[in-house]
């Protein structure tokens, strides 16, 4: 071990351990959403309104189409 | 304990980065015992005229020029104060740059969400046909995120910072004929490849970041990628066919969860993403930047979700379409 790493390990001494990647992995892997506290009601909102743009963009289509 | 210190892991989770003033080498010397190892070193090295060994002995009185010592010592001074003013004008032009790109993006939002009260207290004009509700969020949404790289780019001194905001979205699930919900990507600011829409692809909220949050962190914190390809395969990121065309657009990532009011409870809206074609560019100091952006821009997308809401229209779209 140089100086160098012995100054580093010093540094890192302070540093509060992470979770490991691992553990991150772990607590990515897919779960029932019923059992997530999620934005229902946002999302609902947010979909009606890309709805509208889907159904207003094939209005604009077929007025273009005519013209 | 070198090796595993030079290495980066491909994936980092932070919580807060107030501490950030203590990690890292400075952060060794800024700390209580680096200060003191300083002052230990100083009153060590004033003592050197005793303690050196004979043969380094420094002479009681050294002849030195009146002329030449005056011209070596104004110009050491007048160097050490140039470059000293030189570095403080740097910083407070930067400093005073992201103070007025904070207040310009501010404005913005306090702007939009005043237009969107106005037009929805009036109920006229706000699913018209020429210009609907969504194209203007569509708008509003690039703007948070030029505004978002611009504050990223001027704090990182990186240009290549970009941004993207996903929002969930309830879609139709074919599995179990009901509903789920995703995070899709609705805002990117200019410097990501339009073509990025076409293979954007939703992220279920039920596993990945999205699940990482809700699930494990309560919507806190911040994930930060240093190795895409290295985290994809240990399983903490999914590359997506986005990744797979424009493999040179996104290096490092930084990403943030969105909490607001969903109409009922505090809950993640949505997904913040500060990208960069450099590596190491995020440090531990931005996390909390990356926090603030997140949280000033999820109470705004709320509000105006909610106003839509609040107005109606959404039900009124839903009839129409019907």
């Amino acid at each position: 071990m140089t100086r160098l790493h012995k100054i580093l390990a010093l540094c890192a001494a302070k540093e509060e351990k992470p979770p490991s990647v691992e553990y991150i992995a772990s607590r990515m892997t897919p779960v029932d959403e019923s059992s997530l506290r999620l934005p229902r009601s946002f999302a609902h909102t947010m979909r009606h309104m890309l709805e509208n743009e889907d159904r207003l963009t094939a209005n604009k289509a077929m007025d273009s189409d005519k013209e | 304990m070198g090796k595993e210190l030079r290495m980066r892991r491909c994936v980092d989770p932070f919580t807060e980065g107030r501490s950030a003033w203590t990690h890292g080498k400075i952060g060794f010397f800024t700390r209580r015992r680096g200060l003191i190892i300083t002052v230990v070193l100083m009153l060590l090295t004033m003592g050197a005229p005793w303690w050196l060994p004979a043969q380094f002995a420094i002479p009681a009185t050294v002849t030195a020029s009146t002329r030449v010592t005056i011209v070596i010592a104004a110009f050491l001074v007048g160097v050490a104060l140039t470059g000293g003013f030189v570095y403080l004008r740097k910083r407070t032009i930067r400093s005073l740059d992201i103070k007025a790109l904070l207040h310009d993006f501010s404005h913005y939002l306090r702007d939009y969400q005043t237009k969107v009260f106005k037009r929805t207290a009036q109920q006229k004009g706000l699913f018209d046909k020429d210009k609907v509700e969504l194209e203007r969020f569509s708008e509003y949404m690039g703007r948070v995120c030029e505004y978002t790289r611009d504050y990223f780019a001027l704090m990182t001194h990186d240009s290549t910072i970009n941004c993207a905001i996903r929002l969930a979205v309830e879609t139709d699930d074919p599995d179990s004929k009901g509903t789920r919900i995703v995070y899709r990507t609705l805002g990117r600011s200019s410097g990501l490849s339009l073509a990025r829409a076409e293979t954007s692809e939703d992220i279920p909220s039920n596993q990945g970041i999205p699940r990482f949050f809700v699930d494990d962190h309560d919507c806190k914190g911040v994930l930060r990628y240093n190795d895409l390809e290295e985290a994809a395969k240990l399983g903490v990121f999914k590359m997506t066919e986005s990744e797979r065309r424009f493999p040179d657009e996104i290096e490092t990532i930084l990403v943030a969860p969105m909490n607001g009011w969903d109409g009922k409870r505090r809950s993640m809206v949505g997904l913040l993403y500060v990208t960069s074609r450099n590596e190491k560019v995020f440090q531990r100091k931005h996390v909390d930047c990356m926090r603030f952006v997140a949280d000033m821009v999820a109470a705004s997308v709320c509000f105006t979700l909610q106003r839509v809401k609040d107005s109606g229209l959404a039900t009124e779209i839903k009839r129409s379409k019907s």
